[in-house]
């Protein structure tokens, strides 16, 4: 039995250490003193900011803090609203995109693009406006159907709603880019999913819907471990099946359309977080889901860093590296389990 | 659903990469080292007037044999258009790609397709000949054996990522529509027009010399032109330094190297399809201490004329130029 | 308690539990049973309220179910599903925890010392206490049950809705898990309703049994009126044979495998030349077991026997364990015992007489051993004999080629013994005690044996046909094993044993 505080202690002691590197390493390497007194200055308005390369400022607070923190901030509403759905839909190998909400999202940010859509007051977010928008309209659109379907909503009519609309929304991407012309580039670097170039403002964008949504969940947790062991075993515990799994499915939208909005759709996060923090520290949701916001944000800012780094200046598209990386340590440990099982 | 998500992406990436290499051809990802244009005319038909039948080889080793001058020609990439064009062969011109916009006159012509032509539309227009280009042989060999199935000539022109070759394709297809005087007055114009520009900015002071960096599309997916592009090769030819020089060919750069690189003056490319160019660039995070940015250096030039390896090249080299150097052009 | 009042309902539309009525009151065990199809499961899901009924009520206590929140109907009522897949490693003590959500309040209610004694407790009392912290899933199905169970009764329910607990469990689990709920039921006052699909398992456990047949009730009363022949062959269209259980007054149903003609097997027809008979022993082997009652010391009581042993011992034979030793006496002369009736007498073998007697469509063989040396009045009931019990004196075995009832046994054996008395009297045996008229001797042994096979027959009084050969020929084989007897005596002229 490992104790809570372990688990927080390394989940923690995971993410800090991967912020400081991610703030600290670049393309352009400032040293820390540098960065410190940048960050001192700029954030907390500290006046020791005389005596350092403006460029550097530009650099390390317009450029890369944004960039670690939204990454964070993606990876953390990625991997919670993974957990989330792998609880209640009972499929260890669900993801945040299994119900079409990202295909939704896209569909809003590829018609954005295409047909070069700016609402006047919006400006440059209308992109993810209209994204959020557009996933929140999927998933009730889901709903609504699998109500049509079956009147009972059984996680598996929820399912296979969502992956008809997935393949369906996915087709309207899919013409919509044969359509494409000169825009191409941009939807399918949009499509590739990155944390680049979205500065503070987008920080602002996402980070609303990470505290309704991730509150929301973190509110359901018991609701959710019930869950996890069938809808009519919950029912029996006393949960108010219904109720709570539109909650749960809102807010998990809710994460996954506002995470899709910003970074375009980035693999593996929502898949491989949870699971791997469930077989790292066990599947007790009312852990499992701030173990696995942590170690999220931890694990997509490490990916974005490896991105941006590794043939630096050059940059390899994010949602490359979380598979690139995830799949392997993913593998480790279930190799690394079945060991410790065997003996 | 991942997998799915998996398989749209690689789907989608191919396709990207096809697209660019059929939009324009000079995007092509990696620099065409050993391009060898081994296409020669044999020396015995050099007559005008007993030219045909006439047999040449094309970029890839085919033999093509020409029985007679083509009256009929459909031309594959807008490249191989605008040089038709340029040798005042136009008039033959029956049909061309969807990507085609130069010049004018081709928006009349008939469509033959983008990113994978359409063969029964090729066929039904009789060509003569189809110019083909070396960029589509990967893509579409199976549309192009269709063709010559059919008994159409198909020359294949290379795919030219340096200006010598250029002047190359153009004498190619000076010889096969039976303009060898024009492509060689083309070329030689164009070799003038560079060597004016040369000449002009030859003027510019080794400390004046200006660091440029080529924006190719807007953030957040920035890529610029590294060594062995055309737009590398047109700042060498105007005196100027390209920022990402360091790089090869066309690469998505990380933001904050930019900022390190701090150019002095940005072109992006990316007008056509992006409303404010300058805009986007100014409106960035974290630019403003790039000199650029600062100084208000920032140009958008039309990407047809400095990636599509045809006698506009001249024209984006100029244009470059202009807003490089724009005190070295103040009398003009 | 639980009312069930008119209750009908389905899925999609389609009636699949109609109107069903009845009530179950505190601390009641009540099963529900049926065929598959009946409805059972739906109707359990129609009381926990996972399954909205079409017409009808669930009333807990007079308050309808779907009056109460879900957390209310929680704490009131507890299931017990079948055992479904497990998905995540969840811990079992983390997994019983879980019955204690409905007594929580707010989102971010703390666990207390009370929801740490309760889960405790229970998980002392479901006997999963030791691997508390083993994750669920390594566990079998029984454990897993247990696991299960212990999370419904830590919800604290007044009621616990079962559905085939018993599915996955050996015979231990299953015994353990009922006897555990029966407890609860009995001392604390735990209303149990249980889908069983083991008649006899309800037979034992249940106060009371609604048996479902097409969604309709077919009856609801106590067990032993459920489950008549006559309804379980309808209701479950197979043929069953209800008895009473062995040890305790409840009655049991057994099944009849297969077509009447399957069952009955090879014809056999037992006659003389079966008959081995050696000075050791007299045995009587059979190709198909024999329907049997008997006194033997081996295969006592009824039962299903292929041999017959009646063996001799010395007159001196005194052991303590003798069912032991006759145990190992027929091992080791290759007589299966779970096979085998055995008896033993002290009576020299030559002293017997056997015969076939041929009935109307039946017959019957007759085998006896007699030696009357300790005949006795079994009026004089005030001085039983004392010491280990003596090897018999006068065995009969009684074997009928047909097919007898239940009564015919029974009025067989009365038969036997009537006629038994008759030649003791006309021998003019006396009590050696009481010197009064002797009735038989004090360890006399019988066994009746029926093929089952062939012509039915009721009754065995001295009325009918069969009691009249049994009679018969008891009395003149026994007459005449007497008679060899005395004469052997006569021969020898000294005393032996009896």
């Amino acid at each position: 039995m490992k104790s809570n505080l372990l688990k927080y202690t390394l989940s923690l002691a995971f993410l800090i250490s991967t912020m400081l590197i991610a703030i600290s390493v670049g393309s352009v390497s400032v040293p820390i003193p540098e960065i410190i007194k940048i960050i001192g200055s700029e954030v907390f308005h500290l006046p020791i900011g005389d005596g350092v390369d403006p460029k550097s400022i530009s650099i390390v607070y317009d450029i890369r803090l944004p960039r670690v923190i939204l990454a964070g901030l993606v990876g953390a509403s990625l991997a919670i609203a993974g957990a989330a759905f792998q609880g209640l839909l009972r499929n260890p190998l669900a993801d945040p995109y299994i119900l079409g909400v990202s295909s939704g999202a896209s569909v809003g940010a590829v018609s954005t693009l295409f047909f070069n859509i700016s609402i006047p007051f919006l400006g440059m977010y209308t992109l993810p406006f209209l994204s959020i928008l557009s996933a929140l309209a999927t998933i009730m659109i889901v709903l609504f159907f699998a109500k049509k379907i079956d009147k009972t909503m059984r996680v598996e009519s929820i399912i296979l709603t969502g992956i008809i609309f997935s393949s369906f929304l996915g087709s309207i991407i899919s013409l919509i880019i044969a359509l494409t012309g000169e825009e191409l580039q941009q939807i399918i670097g949009w499509l590739l999913g990155s944390v680049s170039m979205r500065g503070w403002k987008y920080v602002g964008i996402i980070l609303p819907f990470l505290i309704v949504g991730g509150l929301l969940l973190l509110m359901n947790t018991r609701e959710l471990n019930a869950m996890s062991f069938g809808e009519e075993r919950a029912q029996h515990l006393g949960v108010d099946v219904e109720k709570r799994k539109m909650l749960i499915l809102a807010a998990g939208s809710i994460l996954t359309g506002a995470a899709v909005a910003v970074s375009g759709t980035i693999g593996f996060v929502g898949l491989v977080i949870p699971h791997l923090t469930r077989k790292l520290w066990g599947p007790d949701h009312i852990h499992l889901l701030p173990l696995s916001i942590i170690t999220g944000a931890g694990f997509l800012i490490l990916t974005d860093l490896l991105s941006r780094t590794i043939i630096s200046p050059q940059v390899l598209p994010v949602g490359v590296i979380t598979a690139l990386v995830g799949a392997p340590v993913f593998a480790m440990i279930l190799i690394k389990q079945k060991k410790e099982k065997g003996r | 659903m991942k997998k799915f998500l998996q398989v749209l992406l690689l789907a989608l990436l191919a396709g990207f990469l096809i697209g660019c290499s059929n939009n324009d051809s000079a995007d092509e990802g990696a620099p065409d080292e050993n391009t060898t244009n081994e296409e020669t005319a044999s020396e015995d038909t050099d007559g005008e007037d007993s030219a045909y039948p006439l047999t040449i080889t094309d970029a890839i080793d085919n033999e093509v044999t020409l029985e007679e001058e083509p009256e009929r020609i459909v031309s594959l990439m807008p490249s191989n258009t605008e040089i038709t064009f340029a040798l005042d062969q136009g008039d033959k011109v029956v049909g061309v790609s969807d990507n085609d916009t130069y010049p004018e006159e081709v928006l009349d012509i008939d469509k033959v397709g983008g990113m994978e032509f359409n063969v029964e539309v090729i066929i039904s227009l009789d060509p003569d000949v189809v110019l083909a280009h070396e960029s589509l042989v990967a893509s579409s060999q199976e549309a192009l054996d269709q063709l010559e199935d059919a008994d159409i000539e198909v020359f294949t022109v290379a795919d030219a990522t340096d200006v010598d070759t250029t002047y190359e394709t153009i004498e190619n297809i000076g010889q096969v529509v039976n303009a060898e005087e024009e492509a060689e007055q083309l070329v030689t114009d164009m070799q003038a027009d560079f060597a004016e520009l040369e000449e002009i900015t030859s003027e510019v002071a080794e400390e004046d010399r200006q660091s440029v960096f080529f924006e190719i599309s807007p953030s957040p997916e920035i890529y610029t032109a590294g060594q062995n592009t055309f737009l590398d090769e047109l700042l060498q030819i105007i005196h100027a330094d390209n920022a990402a020089g360091d790089q090869e060919g066309w690469v998505e750069m990380d933001p904050e190297a930019i900022i390190e690189l701090n150019p002095e003056v940005i072109i992006s490319t990316y007008g056509s399809y992006v409303e404010d160019p300058i805009g986007e660039v100014t409106s960035r995070d974290g630019f403003d201490t790039v000199d650029a940015v600062a100084n208000e250096r920032i140009y958008d030039v039309d990407s047809d004329t400095v990636s599509r390896p045809g006698p506009r090249l001249v024209d984006g080299a100029r244009e470059i130029a202009e807003a490089v150097y724009p005190e070295l052009f103040d009398e003009e | 308690m639980l009312k069930i009042e008119n209750v009908s309902g389905g899925y999609d539309g389609v009636k699949i539990v109609k109107d069903i009525h009845f009530s179950v009151g505190k601390g009641e065990f009540f099963g529900i049973l049926g065929p598959n199809g009946s409805g059972k499961t739906t109707l359990l899901k129609m009381m926990s309220g996972l399954l909205e009924l079409e017409q009808g009520e669930v009333k807990i206590d007079d308050i309808s179910i779907s009056d109460l929140t879900k957390k209310q109907l929680a704490k009131k009522m507890a299931v017990l599903p079948q055992l479904s897949p497990q998905v995540f490693p969840y811990t079992v003590k983390e997994t019983v925890s879980l019955g204690r959500y409905a007594h929580h309040r707010g989102f971010f209610q703390t666990w207390t010392d009370e929801d740490e004694d309760i889960v405790q407790k229970v998980m002392k009392q479901t006997n999963i206490s030791r691997f508390q912290e083993n994750s669920v899933m390594e566990h079998s199905g029984g454990e897993q049950q247990r696991i299960f169970l212990a999370q419904a009764l830590v919800q604290q329910p007044d009621i616990l809705l079962l559905d085939e607990p018993t599915n996955h469990l050996d015979l231990a689990y299953q015994k353990e898990l009922l006897d555990l709920l029966r407890t609860r039921a009995r001392e604390e006052g735990l209303t149990v309703v249980a889908i069983l699909h083991d008649l006899n398992l309800a037979s034992l456990y249940c106060d009371k049994i609604l048996l479902m047949d097409n969604g309709e009730t077919r009856a609801v009363a106590d067990p032993n009126d459920v489950l008549s022949e006559e309804l379980i062959n309808h209701v479950y269209q197979t043929e069953v044979v209800k008895q009473p259980h062995s040890k305790i007054a409840k009655p049991q149903l057994h099944l009849l495998p297969g077509k009447k003609s399957e069952r009955e097997g090879e014809q056999v027809k037992i006659d003389e030349n079966m008959l081995s008979i050696s000075p050791e022993r007299i045995v009587l082997q059979s190709k198909q077991p024999l329907k049997t009652v008997s006194s033997g010391v081996v295969g006592a009581g009824a039962g299903w026997y292929s041999n017959f042993v009646n063996r001799h011992v010395d007159a001196n034979y005194n052991c303590t364990n003798h069912r032991q030793e006759m145990r190992e006496y027929l091992t080791k002369y290759g007589f299966p015992v779970s096979q085998t009736v055995g008896m033993m007498t002290a009576v020299v073998l030559e002293d017997n007489s056997y015969r076939l007697y041929e009935g109307d469509g039946f017959s019957v063989m007759i085998v006896v051993t007699a030696g009357v040396g300790n005949a006795v009045d079994s009026s004089r009931v005030n001085s039983p004999a004392a010491g280990p019990v003596k090897p018999g004196t006068i065995n009969t075995w009684i074997f009928v080629n047909g097919k007898l009832t239940d009564e015919a046994y029974i009025q067989s054996i009365i038969t036997a013994t009537e006629a038994k008395a008759q030649v003791l009297r006309d021998c003019h045996i006396l009590d050696a005690v009481t010197k009064k008229q002797a009735t038989g001797t004090s360890t006399d042994s019988i066994l009746v044996a029926a093929t089952q096979q062939g012509k039915e027959i009721d009754y065995a009084g001295t009325a009918t046909e069969l009691g009249a050969i049994i009679g018969k020929g008891v009395y003149q084989e026994m007459k005449q094993s007497i008679q060899h007897y005395f004469k052997r005596k006569e021969m020898h002229g000294h005393l032996s044993s009896n």
